[in-house]
């Protein structure tokens, strides 16, 4: 009787060893979260703290100035928009159709493999290179200068294989099956292509899309290189008017040593992240009407 | 090897001649010679890697999707070989249907997935692809179900219903050969029933050629039995028998039918 | 290659050895209730009836096993042309246990009667050739032997030969009343040897055609 009575005792005493170790993992996971969790709190209300009492109207209509009380950031917010824009434009078709391209119509030889290999490469380029091919071909031999142009091409050529790569990633999660039926139908490849491949893979494309143009937003090395000022005091009017962007115009006045300046750099922080909030809301909208549509 | 039934009410639909078909180095069929005949079930039986899914996946070009399939011979749909890259492949495939092992519905309302292979050929009017929806529907036997919620999306119909779905849709592009591979494969036993009946009514009009694992389904549905092998590991898929389904399953007259349909061997 | 559908195999197994059970029994007792009439062996004739119960056990047991595999093991082709021909055949076998129990009974009777000698020698010579028979199927189902199951077929004309014959002798021995009532009784014992001959070869016929 009392081995019995023994052997039940071992038994559940093995069994809390087992529970307890999926206890310190879960303990363990949930402080890796909150420590996260709470550097972002913090960051953000220090800089909101620094920041809010500076932000108003006046801040945003105005232009950059040696006055604190007077500067603004009209220029670098409307240049920073004009850049996203511009690089969406660029960059989204010529990403997605690559990607199209090499899931769906490459052939699988040497070649093909090469230049997807290259692509993953490129993403871990720092971008500064990009900035030094930006200037020379950009402004230099192309002739486009120090514009919003040749920002935004040179910010595309950044953020083009981190598009590419998502959207292949994306494209492949459409399943072969499906594929296959369509084609069973009598599709050309076009048309299971755009039928079926990319609105199934158009929520993973956007995604993809968008956290590039994030890391885009935030780039500020590439585009002092193909030279996008600090002290500009207008808004760009067309594309081949140079410019300046959020990230910059925020280095400028951290680098100033008055405090009014340390303030300004903070409410232009707190604009850069809404501009970039509203970006992820805008895709989690389209991705939402899209979805609404296929059901 | 030829193998011909003698039977002057019987019209060809599809004769296979001396089909071989490789991907890249690696022959996968041999040397097939078959004939299909019109309004007939034909189901194709054999051991796993004997290449009837293969076979049937030549009927209409599919294997052309696979990088570096070859098909060499004949491939004869009422008489014109679809083989020698002169036809055009849609045109093929909408004329050979074909329903698959798991169900594919497209992440769509069940209209559009009907919608979709009418559409991608000609435009058509909402009131004439209302009707072809109800028509493929009721041929598929899935009308009753869902005819009040046409708009609801495909992925949310069951497993048996999905497959009935898939089959509707091929049946809306109007086909003249169905090809099923498998198509009972992954569903529950009355949706196979459901299906088993749904393809006796259908081969009325249609021909249809069944890939099956399931012996005593072959042995219910077909008219016709075809029996593959590949010998051993490697070989190239060959076939062995091909007869009206009661003769194969009580007298066979190849000792290899023989084994595998008593199951003496895997 | 082994060992794949065991059940199906032991199924099959089981019922051909119950087969051979059964038509060795069935032999047996044709041969006592043979005995029991030419050699006058009187208590064979209770033995007889006793293992006809057996032969309809059998029958029964043959036929749910048949009825079994057929619904578990759903057997095609070869298979299911054997257990068909069990199925079938138990049902001759049993009445040929049967007409072994009316010749019994009938020995009973006939025993203590007057006799012919003649119409007796040919229904000696019919029994012998029935026996013969019965017990070459009997070894042409245990070997599995299809060629000696074909040479039991060519035996039946020769008993339908004999049969006519008694026909002939009964005819002449029309003026002797006890005579003729003793004759009708063994015109009627060749009337269910005919009938075994019979039964004897429709099971022949269908043994070489399942394994010839």
């Amino acid at each position: 009787m009392d081995n019995i009575k023994k052997s039940r005792y071992q038994t559940d005493r093995q069994l809390f060893i087992r529970h307890l170790k999926g206890r310190i993992f879960v303990v363990i996971a949930l402080i890796a979260t909150l420590i996260g969790l709470i550097t972002l709190i913090v960051l953000l209300y220090n800089i909101f703290r620094d920041g809010i009492g500076w932000l108003n109207w006046n801040f945003i209509n105005s232009f950059p100035s040696r006055f604190p009380k007077q500067a603004g950031i009209k220029s670098a917010l409307f240049g920073t928009l004009w850049m996203l824009v511009l690089t969406a434009v660029i960059a989204f078709p010529i990403g997605v159709g690559a990607a199209i391209y090499l899931v769906e119509y490459a052939r699988d030889n040497w070649f093909n493999r090469f230049i997807y290999l290259n692509i993953s490469n490129l993403a871990g380029v720092p971008s500064i290179v990009y900035g030094i091919l930006g200037l020379a071909i950009f402004v230099r031999l192309m002739s486009l200068g120090p514009s919003v142009l040749a920002g935004a091409l040179t910010m595309s050529l950044l953020i083009l294989p981190v598009i590419i790569i998502a959207s292949i990633e994306a494209i492949k999660t459409v399943p072969n099956s499906l594929k296959e039926a369509a084609y069973a139908l009598g599709s050309t490849r076009w048309q299971v292509v755009k039928n079926i491949v990319l609105p199934s893979s158009f929520s993973g494309i956007l995604t993809g899309t968008i956290l590039a143009l994030s890391r885009a937003i935030g780039e500020t090395a590439p585009l002092i290189m193909i030279g996008a000022l600090a002290f500009i005091a207008f808004v760009p009017k067309s594309p081949l008017d140079t410019f300046t962007v959020l990230p910059i115009q925020i280095f400028n006045w951290v680098s100033r040593p008055q405090d009014d300046f340390q303030h300004l750099a903070a409410a232009g922080i707190i604009v850069l992240l809404v501009v970039l909030l509203s970006i992820n809301f805008l895709a989690i909208f389209l991705r939402n009407r899209m979805q609404k549509r296929f059901d | 090897m030829n193998f011909e039934i003698k039977n002057s009410n019987l019209i060809e639909k599809i004769r296979v001649n001396d089909m071989s078909l490789y991907y890249k180095d690696f022959k996968a069929l041999e040397d097939v010679s078959i004939i299909f005949y019109e309004k007939n079930i034909t189901a194709l039986i054999g051991p796993s890697g004997c290449g009837k899914t293969s076979l049937l996946r030549t009927l209409n070009r599919m294997t052309d999707l696979i990088i570096g399939a070859r098909v060499e011979g004949q491939i004869l749909l009422d008489g014109v070989d679809i083989n020698n890259g002169k036809q055009d492949l849609p045109f093929i495939r909408k004329n050979v249907g074909m329903i698959f092992q798991k169900p594919t519905p497209f992440p769509m309302s069940i209209y559009d997935n009907i919608k979709y292979g009418v559409t991608i050929s000609r435009r058509i009017r909402k009131i004439e692809m209302d009707e072809i929806v109800e028509k493929s529907l009721r041929a598929a036997a899935l009308w009753s179900e869902v005819k009040g919620k046409l708009n609801h999306s495909a992925l949310n119909l069951s497993g048996g219903q999905q497959q009935r779905l898939c089959i509707a849709r091929a049946l809306a592009v109007k086909p003249e050969v169905l090809l099923m591979d498998e198509p009972c494969a992954s569903l529950d036993p009355i949706s196979t029933m459901q299906i088993e009946d749904l393809m006796r009514g259908l081969k009325k009009t249609l021909t249809i050629i069944i890939v099956t694992h399931n012996m005593q389904q072959a042995a219910r549905v077909s008219d016709y039995s075809a029996f593959m092998l590949a010998e051993n590991a490697g070989d190239p898929g060959r076939l062995v028998e091909i007869g009206k389904t009661e003769d194969v399953f009580t007298n066979p007259v190849d000792r290899r039918t023989e084994n595998y349909i008593t199951g003496r061997f895997g | 290659m082994d060992a794949l559908r065991s059940a199906l195999v032991s199924d099959l197994n089981k019922l051909k050895n119950d087969m051979i059970s059964m038509v060795n029994l069935v032999n047996r007792n044709f041969d006592l209730a043979m005995e029991a009439l030419l050699e006058r062996k009187v208590d064979n004739i209770n033995e007889v009836d006793v293992s006809d119960e057996e032969i309809d056990e059998y029958h029964i047991k043959i036929e749910n096993g048949c009825l079994k595999t057929i619904a578990t093991q759903q057997p095609v082709a070869s298979d299911l042309r054997q257990i068909i021909f069990y199925m079938r055949s138990v049902i001759h076998l049993e009445r040929i246990g049967d007409l072994a129990v009316n010749i019994s009974r009938i020995a009973k009777i006939v025993l203590l009667m007057k006799h012919n000698e003649k119409i007796f020698s040919i229904l000696e010579e019919i029994s012998q050739k029935v026996k013969l028979m019965l017990s070459n199927l009997v070894k042409a189902m245990s070997n599995n032997d299809s060629s000696l199951a074909e040479s039991i077929v060519e035996m039946d004309e020769e008993v339908d030969q004999l049969y006519s014959q008694v026909f002939v002798e009964f005819g002449k021995i029309k003026e002797d009343r006890n005579l003729m009532k003793w004759a009708t009784d063994i015109i009627l014992v060749c009337r269910f040897l005919e009938r075994v001959a019979d039964n004897v070869v429709v099971v022949a016929n269908r043994f070489s055609s399942l394994y010839g």
